[in-house]
Parts: C-alpha cells; structure tokens; sequence
C-alpha cells in the first residue's frame, strides 16, 4: 500500500508544481476561439466570462495547473493548458473553415480528401491508400469532443486532473 | 526508504524542470521567425508574384497545409503497408492523441491517428494534423503514457510545421502553395506535376533522410512539454525509447529518420533535469 501511496503523493506534487514556466505578473494569451473564464481553478466551476482567441491576460496567482488571471475587466481562473506563453497567430483561412463559430474548441471541419489530393493520388497511382486515409478520417471523426472531453474526465487528464 | 529519495528526487527534478522548460523554444522559434520571414520575403521578390497569399512562419496557409498534408497522409500510407484497419486499435490511438491535440498550440486543427501496417518501428506526421505510428511501433509501445509520447512528439512537428518548412526552402514553393489553395479546383496537369514534386520533397524528408537533428530535438522538447500539461507521464517517450533500445539488433532498424536514440534519451533526459 505504501509503494503506492507514496508516488502517487509525489505525483500530486508534481502535478500541483507544473504550472509549465507561467508566473504572477506575467502575460498569457487564450489559444481556443472561446475560453471560459472561471470563477474557481475547477473544470466545472461557473464561467464568469468568455474572452476571444488571443486575449492577453495577466497572471496574478497559480494554483498548481490553473492560473487566476484578469483581461483587465474581468478575473477568473484558466486551466494552464488552454494558455500560450506566445501570442497565437489566426490564419484568416480558419474562419473560412469553422464549422461553429460557438465551439469552445475551433477543430477545423471535418474535411474529406480534396480535390487535388484525389488527382495526386490518380496520377501517383494510390487509390488504395487514398481508400485507406479515408477509412481513418471516418474512424477519427467518430471522436468528437464530447468523446475526447469524456476521456480526459475519466482518465483525469488535462484540467480534470 | 533508498526507492523513496529516489522518487522524491525524480519528481522533485522533473517539476523544477518542467518550470524553467516552457516557452524557451517558443523565444527561439520567435526570434529564427523574422529570418524565415526574410526567406520568404526574398521568395516572393523572386517570384515577383505579390498577389500570391504568403502566410505564417511557414509562408504556407492553413487551406494549403490541409490539402499537402492529406496528399503526404496518402503518401505515408502507401509506402507503409497501408492501414491497420482495427477499429479498436485506432480508436485508443485517437484517444490518446486527441487527448494531447485538445491541449496544443493549434487547437483548431483536427488530427487524425492512424497505425500503419508495417513490421518497422517508426512514426511520422503529415502537414495538417495526420499522424501515423508503424505497427512494429505499436506492438512494443507498453502503455498509454509511452503511446502519449511518441504521439506528442509527432503532434508537435505538426504544431511546429516542421514539414512545410521543408517546402517553404524549396524552389517548388509557389506551385505548391498556389495550387494547394485552390482545393476545390481542377488542376492542370503541369500545376500537378509542381505539385507532386513539393509533396515529394517532404516524403524524402520523412522516408529517406528524416528532419535533421535539431528538428527532432524540438519536436522531442515539444512533445515532453504536451504530454506533462495533460497529465501522462513527462518521461513517456524516454521509457519508450529505452524499450525500443533493448530491441536494436542488426536486422531490426528502430526509427532509422530519427536521431540515435542514446542521443534522443540523453537529451530527454536533460529536459527534466536542467529544464531544457
């Protein structure tokens, strides 16, 4: 029992110290097109607003792998996995490819081999690869993120650690 | 009482690293960005051509990364065996991946984890979000810490666009990238011809020659940094490659494109000590 015990609390330690290089005063920025601020360092906790794709926040306190942070009207809490040290870039084609400009997640849509894949695939004579992405690209868009977020809970990764 | 220090040692190192690790490749990627932006400046006055899109670090946009890099997918395939096609097999692999890519640097992209058929123990990425682990791969890797590894380094040389980089110096740039834009279009045959040679120059980097050293490093660095956030173990990839080298035998070639994995251990294993 003690084997156990005993990484386990140093785990506990570990996670609680990885803030991953953020400190008080420092500037982060948002990397989802929507982030929750949160009004506790809880996954589930209320939202007490909803900042943009690179917002700048300034860090005040970190609590393990959450940091309380202030976008200069509001503050709140953001897991440290859904920060970048770096000022995201958009690519303006992203906004062409949202499928929901509401996700809190901005996966692009799902996208079918295009056009000129197929032609490639013609000329490089491919067609069974080209059957087999398409076979991956229906089995990985059964995960959504409702199936990922579902995994991360149970598995207690990510901000459910 | 030994195991115990030992332990507290180990986590006690690895979080002091994690904390002075984060964002110093960023800073440098940052700082080589204004040389590259230089290169693909000095592309464009070439080509004379400023009507053409130039985005991003890369010069490449996104429409035209996910069209080269379903083209590279299909490539990778072919050469590999094809497919797994296991449900349950690609389904964990999703898993674990998608797990990682919720927390990346490019959010928005939708990756896709496949297990290619081949008895080679390798992987690889493709430009967009597809990553692919061989089945020689697969059989060895012992758990999901050690699959989160070796994906999260993966993700990262597509988070990093190691791939496009390789087009963004080539001389088949602007016929890559300008036909990739038009997706949707039919292409002439003389754009496909360009077009096949770009994607060519990234599969003999991914087949033939691998990315150079540097690269690896990175997305090594990069992938112990996303495994750490989400909660797998931070040495998942070092435990993998201990397994793997235990393996080594003449006949058998353990990630022939990739560093030496002494090198590649050495290395991870100065990520959690000094912190990068």
């Amino acid at each position: 029992m003690k084997r156990k015990v005993i990484p386990f609390l140093f785990a506990c330690v570990l996670c609680a110290m990885l803030s991953l290089g953020f400190e008080s005063g420092e500037t982060a920025f948002t990397k989802r097109y929507q982030t929750d601020l949160l009004k506790d360092p809880q996954p589930l906790a209320e939202s007490v607003a909803t900042l943009p794709f690179a917002t700048g926040v300034k860090i005040s306190d970190l609590q393990g792998k959450w940091a309380n942070v202030s976008d200069g009207t509001n503050s709140g809490w953001i897991y440290v996995g859904n920060l970048a040290e770096e000022k995201p870039v958009e690519d303006n084609s992203i906004a062409g490819l949202q499928t929901s400009a509401s996700a809190t997640t901005a996966s692009v849509a799902a996208r079918p081999l295009d056009n000129v894949t197929s032609q490639y695939a013609d000329q490089e004579g491919l067609g069974a690869a080209e059957a087999d992405v398409k076979w991956l690209e229906s089995q990985s868009d059964k995960i959504g993120k409702d199936t990922v977020v579902g995994f991360l809970k149970k598995n207690k990764k990510g901000e459910f650690q | 009482m030994k195991k115990f220090i030992f332990i507290f040692a180990f986590f006690l190192i690895a979080a002091i690293g994690a904390f002075a690790q984060f964002g110093f490749l960023d800073k440098l990627n940052s700082n080589t960005s204004g040389d590259q932006d230089s290169k693909i400046s000095s592309i464009k006055n070439i080509f004379g051509n400023a009507g053409k899109v130039l985005k991003g670090v890369s010069g490449i946009g996104l429409q035209e990364e996910l069209t080269i890099g379903n083209s590279v997918a299909v490539q990778i395939v072919s050469k590999y065996g094809g497919l797994v096609r296991d449900e349950a097999i690609t389904k964990r692999v999703n898993l674990v991946g998608k797990s990682l890519a919720y927390y990346c640097d490019r959010p928005e992209l939708n990756f896709r984890f496949g297990v290619l058929n081949s008895p080679t123990v390798n992987a690889f990425s493709a430009p967009g979000g597809y990553v692919f682990i061989t089945r020689g791969l697969y059989e060895l890797i012992q758990n999901n810490d050690q699959l989160a590894g070796v994906l999260a380094h993966e993700i990262t040389h597509v988070t990093r666009k190691h791939a496009l980089k390789i087009i963004a110096r080539g001389q088949f740039f602007e016929g890559v990238a300008g036909l990739a834009s038009d997706a949707g279009t039919i292409a002439r045959k003389q754009d496909l011809t360009r077009y096949s040679q770009g994607v060519g120059q990234i599969t003999t980097t991914l087949f033939e020659k691998g990315f150079d050293p540097q690269t690896e490093f990175d997305a090594d660095e990069g992938g112990f940094k996303l495994a750490a956030t989400v909660g797998y173990a931070p040495d998942g990839l070092e435990q993998c490659l201990e397994t793997l080298k235990q393996h080594e035998a003449p006949n058998v070639t353990i990630f022939p494109t990739h560093p030496p994995l002494d090198k590649r251990i050495g290395k991870l294993q100065s990520y959690q000590t000094s912190g990068i």
